[in-house]
């Protein structure tokens, strides 16, 4: 009795010190030993820019090597994510829900901004969205937010979702624009600052998506479940960054202007950006609003198999607290 | 003999194809990164069963049969330039050395830039892939044809042009066919890679642009299942040449190899 | 009457150093349904000779007389049966390598078909219409070419030595076919050759030439000659010998 009892014991205590070395070894391990940071071209990731110049979460995080990407599509920091070369990936809402209704492990961990996407077109014969019919239509692709609003547009105008599909050419942004200007493609489905930038050079707006979904999210900076579980900390201190980036941007336009034209290599001026960060549509905010409007669409017209449950269903624990929808 | 080796492939093939399954059972492997073959025979089949394979392949291969017939004409003028002109046979040599080692998707940045974000890039792409080795080995052809049976030409009093249609060409066609078939294999993949990099989506695309959307949409058995279909549409197009050379060198007497 | 008549003819073509002549001047006459060979040393220009008068080459100088025309084009009138097996259209049948070059010369489809079948017949190779030339031997090969030729009705038969690249016995077994053939068909021939065994076998008449630049050494009558084991025969054929080794020249080797 007494040996069996003494048994007991000890295997209890060596399971609960096995638990509190578990636990503390996750706790003493505060973030990942190598993080990439990947994005898109656009000055909706402006938050982003500013920690990537600020070195913000190098100085937090001493012991992990950060490096930063710009990659031309959602679709292709999904595929980064997916294959784990990339911790923190950002893009928008549309990857986003494709990928979670693909079983793809990448959840919002923090927000950037809600953004007017404008539809763009250089011919001035090109008034309506009936008149895209048959015409080339760049995007960053099919599944891309664009994309979704593309098709809610054709749907809202033309009574068929799909009736501008076989127009959708897959550009990123930069090269998209020198194509609509230059004539190559009919239309760009863009985002700030490039519709900006059309419109200075001669294109007009031929629609834009607040029109079809009202104000929505439009980039958020995601990470996997995975990641999150493993290191908790990190992804809240990587939120609260982010909440003060977007203070910065609220509060002092000029000097994010500056990171803005450095990053880019001077050009263009530091005026020219803090004219965009005003006017183009963006509001830099933490909480994501109408993630539920697009999945529902997206659902509709068949482009995801399952619908999320809330809106919470796409987001990690740190952005739990805002009004989402 | 051939039922044996055959046989043994067939065995072989249904081992690989279960270390294969066995891989992705045991693995845990991220179903996103890696289709067992049970998805990708499932997703192969669903989608010849609902047509969303059928289309895909169709159009690759009709602008493949356009492209290939635009290169092989193009080929045939350069090849009868050459034959007759030693400026001719200059040219081909210098544009060949120049051409045939680039990988034909090279081209296609240059071919959206003339002929717009169209299928005629990448007909254009193709094509220009296709030519050199079918003019190369056709001018080869031409001009390894054995003397004695052009003398044998004249002296049976043919004229000239039904010297080139009635002895050089049959028998230069040991060269043509093998020409043909480097051709079209480099034609099949500068058409998939240029598909891939074109990237247009919307319901009309080839293969290529079948595989892209379902990397789009996370669906990787369609990837597998597209590759699978490639890889069979390979294999019909090796049997239909065996078979053109079966009738037509081999019962000759004249492939050479 | 003469099918054809060669005066002074030269042949030569252009090489690295210059104009190489190989025919000085061949002067002889072709008579008609004869059977003429020219016999020479390597290097003397029989084949080139063979395939002037086919108007394969032009003279340099010299005419070549046919049927009273001199600006000779490569017809059907002077077919020829080339030395090299590759001389078939691998392409076609046996039945149609002779069938294909009468159609080509204004038969009908049926009526050449007819007519190859028939010549075919003549060299014994009417089992093998159907095949490809690639299947048959190199024997089998020259015959289907000799019917060829034949079938196109020739003003003159050339033959550039047609049995060169044959074993010893079906050399002669083909010459013998071959005289049996021109009997039957009565057709005039001309016939290039190395060797003194097949002049003599096959010739009525034999034109020497010299080593290159050549002429016309001498040309013997060999049609009365009786048998091999002859004397008459053996003392031609020492003579031939002689002719040919002119200038302590490479003897050339009798076929057999």
């Amino acid at each position: 009795m007494n040996r069996i009892r003494m048994l007991v014991l000890a295997a209890a205590l060596a399971a609960a010190l096995i638990a509190a070395a578990g636990a503390g070894g996750r706790a003493s391990v505060s973030a990942p030993g190598k993080v990439t940071i990947a994005y898109q071209p656009g000055i909706g990731y402006a938050p982003l820019i500013v920690l990537k110049t600020q070195h913000t979460l190098e100085a937090q995080f001493p012991d992990t090597t950060f490096t930063w990407k710009v990659l031309s599509s959602g679709a292709a920091i999904t595929s980064g994510m997916i294959s784990g070369d990339i911790q923190i990936g950002a893009g928008g809402v549309g990857p986003l829900i494709v990928g979670w209704a693909s079983g793809v492990d990448a959840k919002i961990v923090a927000p950037l901004d809600w953004g007017d996407l404008w539809l763009m077109a250089k011919d001035p014969a090109i008034k309506t969205i009936a008149d895209l019919k048959g015409k080339k239509i760049a995007m960053p692709g099919p599944t891309s937010i664009q994309g979704v609003v593309l098709r809610k547009m054709a749907q809202a105008k033309l009574g068929d979702a799909h009736a501008l599909d076989a127009g959708i050419i897959s550009m990123d942004h930069p090269i998209a624009m020198q194509a609509l200007l230059s004539g190559q493609i009919d239309a760009h489905l863009t985002s700030a600052p490039f519709q900006l930038q059309e419109k200075v050079h001669g294109a007009h707006v031929v629609a834009r998506s607040y029109q079809y979904f009202g104000a929505h999210s439009f980039l958020d900076a995601w990470e996997s479940q995975k990641l999150y579980d493993q290191y908790p900390q990190f992804s809240a201190t990587f939120y609260k960054d982010v909440s003060q980036a977007i203070d910065l941007i609220k509060k002092n336009p000029t000097k994010v202007a500056h990171i803005l034209m450095d990053d880019s290599g001077g050009i263009p001026t530091w005026r020219q950006y803090k004219q965009w960060l005003a006017s183009s549509g963006l509001t830099f905010t933490l909480r994501p609003l109408g993630l539920m409007r697009f999945a529902n669409f997206m659902h509709t017209i068949n482009m995801i198999g399952k619908m999320p449950s809330s809106w919470k269903d796409l987001v990690l624990p740190p952005v739990y607290a805002q009004k989402g929808s | 003999m051939r039922s044996s080796a055959a046989l043994r492939k067939a065995i072989l093939l249904a081992l690989l194809v279960g270390v294969w399954e066995a891989y992705v059972a045991t693995s845990h492997v991220d179903h996103l990164l890696f289709a067992s073959p049970w998805q990708t025979v499932h997703a192969f089949a669903a989608g010849w069963a609902d047509g969303s394979l059928a289309g895909p392949t169709w159009t690759t291969l009709r602008i493949l049969l356009e492209s290939f017939g635009i290169g092989l004409g193009v080929a045939l003028g350069f090849t009868v330039m050459a034959t007759l002109s030693t400026i001719g046979t200059d040219l081909l040599d210098l544009l060949t050395s120049v051409f045939n080692p680039l990988p034909g998707v090279v081209v296609l940045p240059l071919a959206m830039l003339w002929f717009g974000i169209d299928t005629s890039a990448i007909v254009f792409t193709v094509a220009f892939a296709t030519i050199w080795p079918i003019a190369i080995n056709m001018s080869m052809g031409f001009k390894t044809v054995s003397p004695t049976v052009v003398a044998v030409g004249r002296t049976i009093g043919l004229k000239p042009l039904r010297i080139v249609t009635d002895v050089l060409i049959p028998a230069a066609l040991p060269h043509a066919v093998t020409g043909l078939k480097t051709a079209w294999a480099f034609g099949w993949r500068t058409m998939i890679a240029s598909e891939l990099v074109f990237g247009v989506a919307g319901s009309k695309g080839g293969l290529g642009n079948y595989i892209n959307n379902a990397r789009l949409y996370f669906l990787t058995p369609r990837i597998f299942a597209g590759l699978v279909t490639i890889a069979l549409l390979g294999v019909v197009f090796e049997s239909l040449f065996g078979l053109a050379e079966r009738g037509t060198v081999v019962r000759w007497g004249m492939k050479h190899s | 009457m003469a099918s054809a008549t060669l005066d002074s003819v030269r042949l030569g073509y252009p090489t690295a150093d210059g104009l190489h002549v190989a025919v000085d001047d061949a002067t002889f006459e072709v008579e008609e349904r004869e059977k003429l060979i020219v016999i020479g040393p390597s290097g003397c220009g029989k084949s080139t000779l063979l395939r002037a008068v086919a108007g394969l080459v032009q003279p340099l100088a010299g005419t070549i007389e046919i049927a009273g025309s001199t600006t000779l084009r490569p017809g059907p009138d002077r077919a020829v049966v080339f030395q090299e097996f590759d001389q078939l259209f691998p392409w076609r049948t046996v039945l149609d390598n002779v069938a294909y070059p009468l159609r080509v010369n204004g038969r009908g489809r049926r009526e050449a078909a007819e007519r190859a079948r028939a010549f075919l017949e003549l060299t014994h190779l009417d089992g093998a219409s159907g095949r490809h030339p690639h299947e048959l031997s190199g024997g089998m090969k020259q015959r289907v070419a000799i019917a060829r030729a034949l079938a196109l009705e020739p003003r003159i038969l050339l033959m550039d030595e047609p049995f060169g690249s044959l074993d010893a016995i079906t050399r002669q077994r083909l010459q013998a076919e071959l005289n049996r053939i021109v009997a039957e068909t009565g057709v005039t021939l001309l016939f290039v050759t190395h060797s003194i065994e097949e002049a003599l076998v096959v010739g009525d008449r034999v034109v020497v030439m010299s080593p290159a630049p050549s002429r016309v050494l001498e040309i013997v009558d060999v049609r009365s000659l009786g048998g091999p084991s002859t004397t008459e025969y053996s003392e031609m054929r020492g003579r031939l010998r002689r002719l040919l080794a002119v200038d302590r020249e490479e003897l050339v080797a009798d076929a057999v």
